[in-house]
């Protein structure tokens, strides 16, 4: 379903300087699979999402979702990506049952369909008590509800999830990882970039761990412990990203 | 529930999500309350100020201002009583203070009241302001005032050279001082039995152009639309921003633009939006504009006794859409490419000073709707409403006016919409102007919408400019050449540059048609009988618009024609006919068919190209110019049926070139063919048997061109997607 070939990403800095974000990355992800792309801050993840969903164009390489390159048909791919961002934010002036149906629109879903799958939506994240709130009234862990609803609208064989949880109290993150778990069994392809790595290990069923741009290991956890000689996810990120590449340069 | 395809949606479908996406920007708009406060309370606030301060400044300059009241102080009694029987006779009547003067013979109130009361310190009585002149006699012992004897009397006039209305009292007494000296003269040389006039050599002013009905009444006409195009501005200003900047700052712009819906189409929602709020605004502005003036009497004062009229509202309103369909455009590429709220207004400030100073240059009297101005996005916008309001605009300015303006929105529109969610607007932190000039990695097979629009945008008022640069003084052969000249470098180099900028390979438009002689010849067929239905339309429209030839406009014709006969044949028809053909339809049919058609569907191309190729031809330095609207626009139509028949430029550019070059030698060779009885005036019907024959030769020609079939390749220009 997802297919990523030797992607890769050059911003250009001031003074002629260029900066690689993402480097020659490639993995891929299949219907009903949850992919964790995980590594630290800076290390490329939002990016390659970025480019995956034809936000961003590639230097080189490519990005496909459904046999489709997001540089070459980025509606086709657009339309079967629901986009769950740390930062998105929501119409402030708007209730979250107006901007659900407004998005559905943008998607082209017919207008019933739309209120369908707005009503089996607010039963499953349980949006019901704020639904004709303006979503500037809205806590943090019912706006990132809103927020999940709202990449879900038009129905999406692909879901990108990046830091889903990112400000929400154990109860919400909670909330969203169950939800995760049921979009596996709607049989979508779901990459979730996150820091909680515990939550991580339980849900995802493949891993890339992303360092400096690159996916420096891959693979199911049996693989990356195999691999890193590893028990848990928090050890190999420590190991990989944290002690290797930058604090083995720190003097203690 | 499982994934399902969804149809791609149908035009009706398009216009209707399009509606949906307008309404939900104008809901989150009209929800804040920013949004209202601009709307309703700025001008309920600022009308009722503005009405005093214009009755303060202003009204003092109409004619029908209340009474002006001026004081002479004398020094005593006696030289009070002599002075003011001397300004008598000079024709001043001067009254005692606090003495209602006598009515006037019509029952209207005096311009001026002349009062007099006596100040023994007449110095003292103009540093306290109590009197506006002093007056006394420099000898007081001589006053006799008698024909019979020689009289020779100093008078001074006293008054404060920073006080306007102590001048003007000064001046005034002056004049009816010399008045009454000459009529002392007068009587005194007939008494002597002198025939000669006291005066021998006088003089006397007309005023042609009447300044208090004129310029005062103009300036304060220019105000008008001036104030209501500024607080329009104010109403587009935070939507604008909002819609744009804000969903970036908010973190909404990136799951705009990752939904599948074309960027413009997204940005023509905001812009519709924010043309509404701005509408919004001008009508609060205008309504209340309106009931100030009326409540405040400065409506009758301006607009006569019966107030402003709901036919000058509308003329208003008019303008101010079409002012806000040109700023909301504007607004929106600056404002898309800002990354928050205080960049988006650190943009604007300079582009707030910069849309000021031609509506300030316009404020002046002696600047008129013509040459450049016509083409200048706001001055001409605002010299257009000072005409209306005083009932002077013409059609052919209000044509150009209105045109230019929504080709400059329209490219501004394209602008912003290659702007808005671009890349280094979305993830950069440089500014985002550099996506405006990346050039594509991939060559284009034609220009896209935004480059057509911006073509369209660049070439009108800049071939509108160079063409009226030369005049019309100099001879024949110059005109020609700049002609030529302007023709190749505005629409050939302006769209060779931006085809260069968007990598479109605009040759592929020349190719040659398919099955070309058969082509070729219906081209040359329709290009040769196309004038006989052009000349009908010319006709129709003058006498729709009772427009009948003017001798000066014939006599111009002659001249030029008789200009064209200086030089061979050949070169005039190359310079007239052949040049135009090929970079019109190079621009036309090449470039901007192609970007239209690359977009819509093909009858949508036609029409759009042929309304543009018709437009142009309504703007050329040409009396008939507005006439040639209709047949123009036809001919375009035709031209554009034929390129899209034919898939290729080519036979087009035959045909145009087959059609000016008839009209042209026809001209050239006007006194040979008076000679042999053939011709035919511009303002008259052809007869039935050219009319039909016309017809029937354009029919067969269009036939020829049909017959011949489309080019399976002419589908390369076929819809891509909205850019």
């Amino acid at each position: 379903m997802i297919d990523v070939r030797d992607l890769t990403k050059v911003f250009p800095l001031s003074g002629g300087r260029e900066l690689t974000a993402v480097d020659r990355v490639s993995f891929s992800v299949e219907a009903g699979e949850v992919y964790g792309l995980l590594g630290p801050n800076g290390a490329g993840k939002t990016t390659t999402l970025r480019m995956l969903l034809g936000l961003l164009s590639p230097t080189a390489g490519y990005a496909a979702i459904d046999g489709f390159r997001s540089v070459d048909f980025p509606d086709e791919v657009k339309r079967r990506v629901g986009l769950v961002a740390a930062n998105a934010g929501l119409y402030q002036y708007l209730s979250p049952r107006e901007m659900l149906l407004f998005f559905a629109d943008l998607y082209g879903v017919p207008v019933a369909d739309a209120q369908r799958e707005l009503d089996r939506l607010v039963q499953l994240l349980g949006l019901g008590d704020f639904v004709d709130q303006y979503c500037a009234t809205l806590s943090t862990g019912q706006r990132q509800r809103v927020n999940l609803a709202r990449a879900l609208i038009h129905r999406p064989p692909v879901m990108l999830l990046d830091e889903p949880t990112l400000g929400l109290d154990v109860l919400g993150t909670q909330v969203i990882t169950e939800f995760i778990e049921h979009l596996r069994g709607e049989g979508k392809a779901v990459i979730l970039c996150t820091h909680h790595l515990d939550e991580a290990e339980r849900i995802c069923s493949r891993f890339g761990l992303m360092h400096r741009g690159r996916i420096v290991a891959e693979g199911s956890l049996a693989a990356l412990r195999e691999q890193t000689g590893c028990a848990t996810l928090v050890e190999m990120f420590l190991k990989l990203s944290v002690r290797g590449p930058i604090l083995a340069r720190v003097e203690f | 529930m499982p994934y399902t395809e969804l149809p791609a949606p149908n035009p009706h479908e398009r216009l209707t999500r399009l509606g949906r996406l307008t309404l939900k920007e104008l809901r989150e708009i009209l929800r804040d309350r920013r949004t209202i406060v601009t709307l309703v309370l700025m001008p309920l606030l600022l009308y009722p100020l503005l009405t005093i301060a214009f009755q303060q400044f202003f009204v003092a300059q109409l004619s029908t201002v209340e009474t002006q009241r001026l004081t002479i102080g004398f020094r005593d009694r006696q030289e009070g009583h002599y002075l003011s029987q001397v300004l008598d006779l000079g024709g001043l009547g001067v009254v005692d203070v606090d003495q209602e003067p006598p009515p006037m013979a019509d029952g209207s109130a005096p311009k001026v009241i002349v009062e007099a009361g006596v100040r023994p310190e007449l110095e003292f009585g103009l540093k306290e302001y109590d009197i506006h002149v002093g007056l006394r006699l420099i000898d007081p012992q001589r006053l006799q005032f008698d024909p019979q004897t020689d009289l020779a009397v100093d008078v001074e006039v006293l008054c404060r050279d920073d006080w306007r209305e102590s001048l003007d009292a000064a001046a005034l007494i002056e004049k009816h001082l010399r008045a009454a000296s000459d009529k002392f003269l007068a009587a005194r040389l007939s008494k002597l039995g002198v025939t000669q006039r006291a005066v021998p050599i006088e003089t006397r002013r007309r005023v042609v152009v009447d300044a208090e009905a004129g310029s005062g009444s103009i300036q304060i006409m220019a105000v008008i639309p001036f104030i209501l195009i500024l607080m329009t501005v104010t109403g587009a200003v935070y939507p604008a921003i909002d819609l744009t900047a804000g969903e970036r700052e908010r973190g909404t712009l990136e799951i705009l633009v990752a939904a599948p819906i074309p960027r413009v189409g997204v940005l023509f929602a905001k812009y519709v939006a924010v043309l509404t709020v701005a509408l919004l605004t001008a009508a609060a502005n205008l309504l209340t504009m309106t009931i100030t003036l009326s409540v405040s009497g400065l409506g009758r004062l301006l607009f006569g006794e019966h107030g402003i009229s709901p036919g000058v509202i509308a003329a208003v309103f008019g303008l101010l859409l079409l002012f806000a369909a040109f700023f909301s455009a504007v607004l929106l590429v600056i404002t898309s490419c800002a990354r928050s709220f205080k960049e988006a207004q650190a943009y604007l400030i300079p582009l707030m000073l910069v849309s000021l100073a031609p509506g300030m240059l316009s404020l002046l009297p002696h600047v008129k709707l013509s040459g450049l101005l016509l083409v200048t996005p706001l001055a001409n916008i605002v010299l257009l409403g000072r005409e209306l309001l005083a009932l002077k605009a013409d059609g052919t300015s209000a044509l150009i006016v209105v045109g230019s303006t929504v080709l400059y929105a329209g490219a501004a529109l394209a602008l912003a919409a290659r702007i808005f969610g671009a890349e280094s607007v979305l993830y950069s932190s440089q500014p985002g102007w550099s996506d405006l000039f990346r050039r594509p990695k991939l060559p284009q097979p034609v220009p896209t919408l935004t480059a057509g629009v911006l073509g369209l945008a660049v070439i009108f008022p800049l071939y509108f400019f160079l063409i009226n640069l030369l005049g019309t003084r100099v001879g024949i052969g110059r005109q020609l050449l700049w002609g030529a000249l302007v023709m190749a470098v505005v629409f050939g180099a302006v769209p060779l540059a931006i085809c260069w900028m968007r990598r479109v390979q605009i040759q592929r438009s020349f190719r040659l048609p398919d099955r070309a002689l058969v082509v070729f010849a219906g081209a040359v067929l329709v290009g040769l009988s196309l004038w006989t239905i052009d000349h009908e339309l010319v006709v129709l429209s003058q006498r729709l618009r009772h427009v009948t030839l003017r001798v000066d406009f014939l006599e111009k014709i002659t001249a030029f024609a008789a200009g064209l006969r200086l030089f061979p044949a050949a070169i005039v028809v190359l310079a007239v006919a052949v040049i135009p053909a090929l970079f019109e339809e190079a621009f036309f049919r090449g470039f901007l068919f192609g970007a239209l058609r690359r977009s819509t569907t093909a009858r949508t191309a036609i029409i759009g190209s042929a309304l543009a190729f018709g437009f142009f031809h309504a703007i050329t330095p040409n009396p008939l110019a507005a006439e040639r609207l209709l047949s123009s626009t036809l001919t375009g139509i035709v031209l554009g049926w034929v390129r899209w028949r034919t898939g290729s430029v080519l036979p087009g550019l035959l045909l145009h070139a087959c059609h000016n070059g008839l009209l042209v030698l026809l001209m050239y060779f006007e006194p040979e063919l008076t000679a042999r009885n053939i011709g035919v005036s511009s303002d008259v019907h052809l007869s039935t048997a050219w009319s039909i024959a016309g017809v029937a030769s354009v029919a067969v020609g269009a036939a020829l061109i049909a017959i011949a079939g489309r080019p399976a390749e002419a589908d390369v220009e076929a819809p891509l997607s909205i850019q």
